[in-house]
């Protein structure tokens, strides 16, 4: 796909083409390669540290590795999960991290709210004074109460 | 090159890009996979549905792409098992066979054989299934994601290959010299300054926001050109893990009314899908319609001993998907009929200005880089 959309931007003269093929092998971040691939845990269990690869140990090394907001059974969010997420992962909003880098805006709205609050203000401590923590918290509990509703 | 928008199928149109050695900047106006990139099925087919349909290009295809993704995204893509319960005695040979044929489709890069089920072997593997009238059933190997968490990854993955790529920047303006898009205003979203950008391409990969895109580009005065995009909107519904309490996935390949409804096992719940349903507008968050909800719940309710009701359920992703028209479509199947045609090759804009537009294949299915 993404090969023939440069491919159009080729035939059409807009850049000089150059070879493909060269994202056939290409690892993503944090992707693990032979053995270390057997400590990844399965995507039909909750989230945990096992899903970040090889930056778990990145991961370990941030404030609050050990500070759970939410557990489900071996897996769940932590602080440095938060933390993880505005330093390696780009996050910005406390939606950037709660619907997408962790999923529990998915998996479960109304605990996802319920973490709107201290989410923000780790994120405040990541962004600093410019993040307006009460914003973005009060956007996200609203965005969470709409996942609530079945019609 | 620039590229305006930050699902996943731009992401890997950026990643290629970057790989190749191109200086490649993405503009994302607000997060990365906000869209549908987030409110996928969470499946990767190897284009089993297209096998049905008889294209099986697309399903070799689709499959090489399958097992690219799983090899280069270990952690946020693996092989999930998946059952079809048999409630008919032609099923079980007739979905088997059909499988086989996958199977050998997928050669080397197949995830598991095909098997036939007994009964008792289907009640072992989904102990929830429905069993009045169940006669065996089939179990074979596609996989599932995590569509965001993917998304997000791969816009690091091009940060690293040395590109510039930027969430919570929206792309305002559109450059022209002598009718050609030559670059892009970008604003940043929390500070207001705004960015100029040249490129010697300009990549429009916003999803279902593609018209509005193109309009930037017309000529003052010129006429509005036929919509590219014609939205539709999936829902999946998330319960709680005990009506799956298994790592195998439930798909139900034709319903009463002929369509495909699964559950499947993902981050430690349950999810139930899918509808596809059109819709005139491109909301942001798009709510499901209540015909989708009872449907899904109705559908699961037949094949599951637990019936998930209302109150158990939230929303998952209703995410708007795209699917291409040429013109204005009559029906959803005219619809997905242009799509199937459309999504093999993307799409470039043959206006004069050449603003190239991508488009990934609708939820589930996927391109090469990933």
């Amino acid at each position: 796909m993404a090969e023939d959309a440069l491919s159009r931007c080729f035939d059409v003269g807009l850049q000089k083409a150059r070879t493909a093929g060269v994202t056939e092998h290409l690892r993503l971040a944090g992707a693990p390669a032979g053995a270390e691939r057997s400590s990844l845990q399965s995507l039909t269990q909750a989230p945990s540290e096992h899903g970040y690869g090889t930056d778990l140990a990145t991961l370990r090394g941030l404030p609050g590795a050990g500070h759970w907001l939410w557990r489900d059974g071996d897996g769940g969010l932590t602080e440095a999960m938060v933390r993880f997420a505005v330093r390696v992962e780009m996050a910005r909003t406390v939606e950037d991290v709660l619907a997408r880098r962790s999923r529990l805006l998915f998996l479960d709205a109304r605990r996802a709210s319920a973490l709107a609050g201290p989410v923000a203000a780790i994120l405040k401590e990541e962004l600093g004074e410019a993040f307006d923590a009460a914003a973005s918290a009060e956007s996200f509990r609203q965005l969470a109460a709409h996942y609530l509703e079945l019609p | 090159m620039a590229v305006i928008g930050g699902g996943a199928t731009v992401l890997g149109v950026a990643l290629d890009a970057a790989a190749r050695g191109f200086e490649v900047a993405l503009v994302e106006a607000t997060d990365f996979a906000k869209g549908t990139s987030s409110r996928s099925t969470k499946l990767i087919h190897g284009g089993v549905r297209y096998q049905a349909q008889g294209n099986i290009a697309l399903v070799r295809e689709a499959l090489h792409e399958r097992g690219v993704l799983l090899a280069n995204a270990p952690h946020l893509a693996q092989p999930l098992a998946f059952v079809m319960p048999g409630y008919s005695w032609w099923e079980r040979g007739f979905y088997g066979a059909g499988l086989k044929a996958y199977d050998a489709l997928a050669g080397s890069r197949g995830l598991g054989s095909t098997q036939l089920l007994s009964t008792a072997q289907v009640e072992a593997l989904i102990p929830t299934v429905r069993t009045p009238g169940l006669s065996g059933g089939v179990k074979y190997w596609d996989g599932q994601f995590d569509d965001a968490r993917f998304a997000v990854t791969l816009a690091r993955t091009v940060v690293a290959r040395g590109a510039c790529v930027v969430n919570h920047m929206r792309c305002v303006n559109l450059h022209r010299d002598a009718g050609t898009v030559c670059g892009l205003v970008a604003e940043d979203a929390e500070s207001g300054e705004r960015f100029t950008l040249s490129a010697n391409c300009v990549v429009n990969a916003t999803g279902v926001w593609v018209d509005a895109v193109r309009d930037m580009d017309a000529e003052p005065g010129t006429p509005k050109r036929l919509p590219m995009v014609a939205p539709s909107q999936g829902v999946h519904l998330v319960v709680d893990r005990s009506f799956l309490p298994t790592d195998h996935a439930l798909l139900i390949s034709k319903t009463d009314d002929g369509r495909v409804i699964f559950a499947v096992p993902w981050l430690g719940k349950t999810v139930l899908g899918t509808t596809d349903t059109p819709r005139i507008d491109t909301a942001a968050e798009p709510s499901p319609f209540r015909d989708e909800v009872e449907f899904i719940l109705r559908e699961a309710s037949k094949y599951l001993s637990k019936q998930p009701m209302r109150a158990t359920c939230s929303r998952s992703g209703s995410g708007c998907g795209r699917w291409f028209a040429r013109r204005k479509p009559k029906t959803a199947r005219r619809k997905r009929r242009c799509c199937r045609a459309s999504t093999r090759c993307g799409s470039a804009d043959r206006a004069s200005s050449r603003l190239p537009a991508a488009s990934g294949r609708p939820t589930g299915r996927w391109p090469k880089t990933r």
